[in-house]
């Protein structure tokens, strides 16, 4: 006797639940709260200007924002 | 869907701003496509380029003034000296470079890229030929290429988040993607709290 297979709608029924229940657990969490430290996408993200100290890296996005104000 | 334009990707990787960076990998973990106009996303890489190609040039410029010096001040083994210490720093910046196309790389796997057109940019001119907000020729490209895409791409929230509110803060603007079923946020907080409000959460 084979043992009955678990109807495929429950199991992706569970997951969409999971996984909503992990969107929401994410979204609970305010920006400044959530650690990103092991999030390598993130992290591959900000590695070329991370060991920039921020006030410069904020100036070149405010310069930045000045040429294209000035742009046509 | 979340449509960006290249304020987003400078936010993110040089202003590390939290709520970008919060709104990135949200996205990227839950399957939320981004949306980035081709033309925006140029302008976002040459512009995290151009401080690197300048410094590359500044270089250049340097290796020619000392080799000026070596000739007409004979000075040819303390040139090669300074030239070693100038070959380190162009090594050191070519390294950067790489690291910063691939940061933008690795943005562009998790994004869609709108594409430019023909079409897009005859109504782009247009735009800007008539003085039509956002007014400015590559801010007209941004928004007649998100207009193409939102007529062929449909999802149950699409929003646009721009900070450049001084160029896409107008009725008209609202209005249309308004009429494609889309939301202009100007604040990447007012993004969170519309998928908090999706899912649930608020």
């Amino acid at each position: 006797m084979t043992m009955p297979r678990k109807s495929p709608k429950v199991t992706d029924g569970k997951n969409h639940e999971n996984r909503l229940k992990e969107i929401r657990q994410f979204l609970l969490k305010e920006p400044e709260e959530v650690d990103l430290s092991n999030d390598e996408f993130i992290q591959k993200l900000l590695s070329p200007f991370a060991d920039f100290p921020i006030e410069v890296t904020r100036r070149w996005a405010e310069e930045w924002r000045e040429e294209h104000r000035r742009g046509r | 869907m979340l449509l960006v334009e290249a304020n987003f990707v400078i936010g993110t990787i040089w202003e590390r701003r939290p709520s970008l960076i919060y709104l990135t990998s949200f996205c990227q973990r839950y399957g939320v496509t981004i949306v980035i106009p081709e033309i925006a996303l140029a302008e976002a890489r040459a512009s995290l380029l151009a401080r690197i190609d300048r410094q590359l040039n500044a270089l250049q410029q340097l290796r020619q003034w000392l080799n000026d010096i070596a000739r007409a001040a004979e000075m040819g083994g303390l040139v090669k000296s300074a030239k070693q210490r100038l070959d380190a720093i162009e090594a050191e910046l070519q390294k950067r470079k790489i690291s910063v196309q691939d940061a933008i790389d690795t943005f562009v796997k998790a994004c869609t890229v709108a594409s430019i057109t023909p079409q897009i940019w005859t109504r782009a001119y247009v735009r800007w030929k008539a003085s039509l907000p956002p007014f400015k020729e590559l801010d007209c490209l941004v928004f007649e290429t998100l207009m193409d895409f939102l007529r062929r791409h449909k999802a149950p929230l699409t929003m646009f988040l721009t900070t450049d509110a001084e160029d896409f803060d107008h009725p008209e603007i609202h209005e249309a993607f308004r009429q494609r079923k889309a939301l202009m946020l100007l604040d990447p907080y007012d993004v969170i709290v519309e998928f908090r409000k999706f899912y649930g959460v608020a």
